[in-house]
């Protein structure tokens, strides 16, 4: 987000200046009003004292100077006669204001000048814009707007915050720490709707959970009676009719899915009273399994970043470097190499599990921590990244996804030390 | 003579299911749809040369039942754990079960558990052609008589399940030289070793937590090799 595209500034911006250009535009018409009038009727007795003098010295049979007087020019017409007596050749110009005057002999005479000049406008606008006054509003509207902007935009930076940290920690459960709820505004209203929702989505993911465990619980009583009655039919058969074999298969499938059900759906596992074991044994098991796996794999492991003392709780560890080799073996592709890298440092354990196969599909990538999502030519259920995801996360920790530069897909852990 | 199984789950359906594909294999089977009824047999003396035990049961569950009847009863006893539940198996390894099968589970993988685990315990020592010690061995305070299946620390018996035996036979037979896991669990267990497999592992620790109460000296003296087997650090005495 840009620093323009910030509510704060937007909102800043909007009223500092919608406020500038309401005030500067009232003022200044104002001004302008005023100040024309005034002009205006300056204007207007400078003409009259001009003409007057005109007047005096036309009854009295002087001479009249053909010239302007400067600045302001008039035109005198002697309203019996209808004669311009003033003002040369030209009859005032269309637009010219007139007044009426009768001298002190009782002769009426109307004189005409020009409307007040504009030409200075620009020039008075800019002392204007520069005055004292505008500067002041100006400071003023800013301060106001500065304060009204933060006072919208905090509030709801603090809801984004909260909102974040729910969705970070993967915990919905209602937040007493929601403040904003206290408030008795709109704002305190939609942390409140807020923490509802997340009570809602919180209650329904517990529910799916529940669903998904108690359905796999109950599917194995079934499954254990399926595989016995194949096993019957297998005897009575043959174990090479074609029938048997796809029962077989079938039942071995879904034996395995729901395996990986309740392991996903069975993350709470006990850690409280667990020993914390060596690291670099450990590790060295998971390998020595995962060469087990797949004894034609070339699997290579590199421990020397982990301190020979470091220990930690084999579960969920275990569980979740079991799966991501199990995941490279499986879907790196044939002749690829798997290796495991692991790092610890005072804070935090890292285990990256790479190879330098095919990797995966970026649109796929994304979605890898999801249950049930695959890759198209996997085998498998889409569990065994999800469950390492989210037996990671109930222990603070995180798995991340990511195709390698060099090629192939790389996984890594990482679990805080405590 | 068929060798008799006790069934005990709750589940009679299975049960029947399982007792009638065992038939077949020449097994006579029979079955308890509780612990209280498998309890009840037991007390009726009626023999077993292997039960199958269920853990998860209303009632009385099957680690409750196998803790309760394992002090008087040398019978093997395989454990149908709960898919996914390793705490269940670790648990029943430890409670002296002899083999555990994931549940749901193939019944054909059940019957080979069950023919492995009737291999080991039914055969005698001198019948046997996969290297099993045959000689009495003294090593230290310990002393193992393949003959009689009894072990003995300074002279006083030590209770051991059948697997917990032929671990500690191997080891000694092989004293001061490795036993890799592999071969360790093709001999106790009659099965390869797979990935994740733990019940070698299980059942040398149990043997250890065993010698640990008389020596722990004893206990110590099987050390572990990582990533490859074990070693029993004793000398022969003379």
């Amino acid at each position: 987000m840009r620093w323009y595209q910030k509510l704060f500034w937007r909102i800043f911006g909007a009223i500092w200046l919608v406020s500038m250009a309401g005030i500067l535009v009232s003022v200044g018409v104002y001004q302008e009003l005023a100040q024309g009038q005034e002009r205006r009727g300056l204007q207007q007795e400078r003409a009259q004292l001009y003409a007057e003098q005109v007047i005096e010295r036309y009854e009295s049979g002087l001479e009249l100077e053909p010239r302007q007087a400067r600045g302001l020019p008039i035109w005198v017409i002697d309203e019996k006669s209808g004669r311009q007596i003033f003002g040369g050749k030209r009859r005032p110009p269309r637009d010219a204001q007139h007044i009426e005057v009768e001298s002190q002999q009782g002769n009426e005479y109307k004189i005409f000048f020009p409307s007040a000049p504009d030409s200075q406008m620009l020039e008075r606008m800019f002392h204007f814009v520069l005055s004292f006054q505008v500067l002041w509003l100006l400071i003023v509207s800013l301060i106001s707007s500065l304060l009204l902007a933060w006072l919208i935009v905090r509030p709801i930076n603090k809801l984004r915050a909260q909102v974040r940290e729910v969705y970070d920690s993967d915990d919905w459960r209602p937040k007493s720490s929601f403040a904003l709820q206290d408030r008795k505004d709109e704002l305190g209203e939609l942390a409140r709707e807020m923490n509802q929702a997340a009570r809602y989505v919180e209650e329904t993911l517990n529910a799916q959970e529940n669903l998904l465990r108690d359905v796999s619980h109950e599917l194995r009583a079934p499954l254990a009676r399926l595989q016995a009655s194949a096993g019957l039919a297998e005897q009575k058969l043959g174990e090479d009719d074609k029938l048997v074999v796809r029962i077989n298969t079938e039942c071995a499938r879904l034996e395995k899915l729901i395996s990986e059900l309740l392991l996903l759906s069975r993350q709470q596992v006990a850690q409280a009273n667990q020993q914390p074991v060596l690291l670099k044994p450990l590790l060295q098991e998971l390998v020595e399994d995962a060469r087990l796996l797949d004894p034609a794999r070339e699997i290579s492991a590199d421990f020397n970043a982990v301190g020979e003392s470091v220990r930690f709780s084999a579960e969920p560890l275990s569980r979740i470097v079991n799966n991501l080799l199990a995941n490279a073996v499986k879907h790196a592709g044939d002749s690829a190499k798997v290796e495991l890298k692991a790092i610890s440092t005072s804070e935090q354990l890292k285990v990256e599990v790479f190879d330098d196969g095919v990797g995966v599909p970026g649109e796929l990538l994304a979605q890898l921590g999801q249950p049930f999502k695959r890759g198209a030519k996997s085998s498998g259920y889409g569990l065994g990244l999800s469950i390492c995801q989210r037996a990671a996360r109930q222990v603070g920790g995180e798995v991340r996804f990511a195709n390698r530069d060099s090629g192939g897909f790389s996984a890594t852990l990482i679990l805080p030390l405590r | 003579m068929a060798a008799r199984i006790l069934l005990v789950d709750d589940d009679t359906d299975l049960s029947d299911l399982l007792a009638e594909y065992l038939g077949n294999e020449g097994f006579e089977v029979q079955t308890a749809d509780s612990a209280e009824a498998a309890i009840a047999r037991l007390n009726a003396q009626e023999s077993f040369d292997l039960w199958v035990l269920d853990i998860m049961m209303p009632g009385m569950s099957g680690l409750e039942l196998l803790q309760q009847v394992r002090p008087r009863m040398q019978t093997p006893v395989i454990m149908l754990t709960g898919r996914g539940d390793d705490i269940d198996r670790i648990l029943g390894l430890e409670m002296g079960a002899d083999d555990y099968l994931p549940k749901p589970a193939n019944p054909r993988e059940l019957l080979a558990r069950i023919k492995a685990v009737l291999r080991r315990a039914q055969s005698h020592p001198a019948e046997t052609a996969d290297g099993f010690p045959q000689q009495q061995m003294h090593l230290g305070d310990l002393s193992l008589d393949p003959q009689l299946r009894e072990v003995r620390i300074a002279g006083e018996p030590l209770s051991l399940t059948s697997a917990e035996f032929c671990v500690l036979a191997y080891l000694m037979q092989s004293a001061g030289h490795l036993v890799t896991k592999e071969r360790l669990t093709e001999q106790v267990l009659h099965r390869k070793l797979t990935a994740y497999d733990r019940s070698i592992d299980v059942h040398v620790s149990r043997v250890r937590t065993k010698l640990a109460q008389v020596s722990t000296g004893l206990a110590e003296s099987i050390k572990t090799v990582r990533g490859q087997g074990y070693q029993l650090a004793l000398r022969e005495s003379s």
